[in-house]
């Protein structure tokens, strides 16, 4: 019937894929995107109504980094629902390499996800103008020895006001961008999450019996690496802002005061550990379903 | 156009449809210059692999029963006449009644009487 | 019957080239054997009957075409191309309707699918789509999750022969379908292979549902191809032959290629694979006389093939 051999069919590009992905994810989260924004309009107006009683100081707010983080985390969760990875459905059976594909979605999901964290900053930018503010903090900064039950001189305190710099406002995306990537890892990498949930189980119940007082300590140690080291989380997310919160006794009274300020060094060595970390697990996550 | 394809019978389906073709000639439902279906719409009615209706078409070519009109169709010969066919077609059907008759263990001779019979009954209930 | 069958085990002389040809074939699922080496070949522009019983590993064979399953050995070649390696051209040629109908998105209209399907495949024809949805009575904006089982069946169909794909894989097409469906869908079938003049490659157990479409058959059996040839052979070579004789008679002594062989009374039926010419001689010749020599269904014929003792 044919005389010549029929050219191969043609191969989808990286554009007509990656918009494809970028509407298919944008539809598919549409009613969490109208939930976070109805509760946003809430906080909008609930704002708005403090500032103008004047009873508000906005404030950048290094401690929301956490909120920001889990939801970054679990939105993995809605952009793969559908696709039934482990299965091999529909999304294996289109004509992309099938890890290439993967990066392509996560990498439509992450612009989403950077849309919205930019969206959220423009809100913050929104709000300090209408209060007139930098956003900044004015708080006390402790410096010298501090003792055993937090007693401190009154010499030891002054008043320093600090303002986020521009590292602040990059670390919301590469807050998201972390344990977005890290969530992507655990939907693509592992199979029966369900049985994952046994894992802090466990960890609680050794807890609880701990033997030898061994558990205790190696949780202890665990966070305090995982969270307030050099390269852990407290530093990736705020430049360290949580660690350097200390309550202090000065002459009988209570008062919370920073034992330094939140730095762009720490924050930058943090993050590029997390980057590259996320990025790793995600590429082994993404692995698992390759090809050839 | 609908021919009757019976997968269970002895032909190949592609025999069946030539024979079909045949006997619409011989009932004059098909003449000389008649296109036939195109050989995707019959496939499709009859939900039939196209190849097998090309081949039947093909045949009939070969027999001198059909010919090409390039980019036109199939049309029925010109020399294509129910007399020929009707020879072929009445071999055809007592063929079939001797290999029916031998099954069933009766002889040509049986076959021949009991038609004569059954063809006798038939004429009396009609006259009736 | 021996076990050196006289069942043809390859296309004796493939004329063209080959859509699909597999070479030793190995997919083992724990103890379990579900392809044990087999040597498929599906001439292109042709329709393969892949027939088989439930779980014999049909399905395997048509997911490895796809690369949505690693083989355990043997190698497959899609119109030349590895699966293994060429994942995305070999399936960028290949329209695949699995077993399950279940859409992927449910939020998404049929219009939507469409347009998802247009992007990843540029050889998308869209006024063709569209014809196919009228044809089919797929509305544009119904939504996949609100569909019948048919429904989604058709608006797989319709995504698969809109870019008029070179070969067509099909898991169990008709299965599930009301009547009216199953009619539509070989109609379908049928539109696209003088369409295209494309290979259809179909997997099912409901033989006689492709009965008029396949021009070539395979029958897998514990993960066997247990025979595959051209349709018409397999018409022309297996046959029920029905002979009696005198009083004693047992037919002929060494009667090749006996598939079956049952007495009524005094009345033999052989199915044999073999020239009808031939076999009928030799049964005469052994004092029968012939009554009868039947053709079978492609489903009876399969089904005898497939109880044959080895």
């Amino acid at each position: 019937m044919q005389t010549a051999p029929p050219s191969p069919a043609p191969l989808p590009g990286f554009a007509a894929v990656f918009g494809e992905q970028l509407s298919v994810i944008g539809r598919s989260l549409r009613l969490e995107a109208m939930i976070l924004g109805a509760a946003f309009a809430l906080l909008t107006a609930l704002t708005l109504y403090e500032l103008s009683r004047g009873s508000m100081k906005p404030d950048f707010p290094l401690d929301a980094a956490f909120l920001l983080a889990t939801t970054a985390f679990v939105m993995p969760y809605a952009v793969w629902r559908d696709e039934k990875l482990f299965s091999h459905q529909h999304f294996a059976i289109l004509p992309v390499d099938r890890r290439r594909h993967i990066a392509i979605k996560t990498l439509a999901g992450a612009v989403w996800l950077g849309g919205a964290v930019a969206w959220i900053m423009l809100w913050l930018a929104m709000i300090g103008v209408i209060a007139g503010s930098d956003l900044g903090i004015d708080r006390y900064l402790v410096s010298g020895q501090i003792g055993p039950k937090g007693e401190i001189s009154p010499d030891q305190l002054r008043m320093v006001r600090w303002a986020p710099e521009t590292w602040n406002w990059i670390s919301a995306f590469t807050t998201a961008g972390v344990f977005y990537l890290l969530g992507t890892a655990f939907e693509l990498g592992v199979r029966y999450k369900l049985r994952w949930l046994a894992v802090p189980l466990v960890f609680f119940l050794l807890l609880a019996i701990n033997p030898l007082g061994v558990t205790q300590q190696l949780a202890e140690t665990t966070i305090e690496l995982l969270l307030v080291s050099p390269l852990g989380l407290d530093n990736a997310l705020s430049g360290g802002a949580e660690t350097l919160d200390r309550l202090v006794l000065v002459g009988g009274k209570e008062t919370t005061a920073w034992t330094g300020l939140p730095s762009m060094e720490n924050w930058l060595r943090a993050t590029t550990f997390w980057l590259v970390l996320s990025g790793g697990l995600f590429w082994l996550a993404a692995s698992r379903h390759k090809e050839a | 156009m609908h021919f009757a394809i019976d997968t269970a019978d002895a032909r190949p389906i592609y025999v069946q449809i030539m024979d079909e073709v045949r006997r619409a000639l011989v009932m004059g439902a098909l003449r000389p210059e008649d296109p036939l279906p195109s050989v995707r719409q019959l496939a499709a009615d009859l939900r039939l692999n196209p190849n097998t209706v090309a081949q039947a078409y093909r045949e009939l070519e070969r027999d001198g029963i059909v010919y090409v009109r390039r980019g036109q169709g199939t049309f029925i010969a010109d020399r294509a006449t129910p007399d020929a066919e009707r020879a072929a077609l009445i071999a055809e059907v007592a063929r079939r009644a001797l290999v029916d008759a031998h099954r069933h263990g009766l002889s040509a001779d049986d076959l021949i009487q009991a038609i004569r019979d059954a063809a006798a009954a038939d004429a009396k209930t009609a006259a009736e | 019957m021996t076990h050196a069958a006289p069942l043809p085990h390859s296309i004796a002389s493939p004329t063209g080239d080959l859509a699909v040809a597999t070479e030793g074939l190995v997919k083992r699922y724990g103890k379990d054997t579900a392809l044990g080496g087999i040597n498929l070949a599906a001439p292109e522009g042709g329709v393969y009957l892949l027939a088989g019983e439930n779980g014999a590993g049909k399905s395997t064979l048509l997911r490895i075409l796809m690369n949505l399953v690693r083989p355990d050995g043997g190698s497959t070649r899609v119109f030349g191309l590895d699966p293994q390696r060429q994942g995305p051209q070999v399936r960028a040629e290949v329209g695949y309707i699995p077993e399950t109908h279940q859409p992927a998105y449910r939020w998404m209209t049929v219009g939507r699918l469409l347009d998802h399907h247009a992007a990843y495949y540029p050889a998308w024809d869209q006024p063709h789509a569209d014809r196919l949805c009228r044809q089919l009575s797929l509305r544009p904006d119904a939504k996949l999750g609100s569909l019948s089982k048919g429904q989604a069946r058709r608006a797989q169909l319709v995504c698969a022969l809109a870019r008029r794909p070179r070969l067509l894989l099909l898991d169990e097409p008709t299965d599930g379908l009301d009547p009216v469906a199953r009619d539509e869908v070989l109609g379908l079938l049928s539109d696209h292979l003088a369409d295209t003049g494309g290979t259809i490659l179909i997997s099912t157990h409901l033989i006689y549902e492709v009965d008029r479409l396949a021009d070539h058959i395979g029958v897998l059996r514990g993960g066997a191809l247990l025979a595959q040839l051209p349709r018409e052979d397999l018409h022309r070579r297996l046959k029920l032959y029905r002979a009696d004789g005198p009083e004693g008679w047992v037919g002929p002594a060494n009667l090749q290629g006996v598939i079956k062989r049952a007495a009524l009374g005094r009345e033999i039926r052989w199915t044999v694979w073999g020239e009808e010419a031939e076999v009928a001689t030799r049964i005469a010749d052994s004092g029968g006389v012939v009554r009868d020599v039947a053709s079978l269904t492609l489903d009876d014929a399969v089904v005898a093939l497939m109880r044959a003792k080895d």
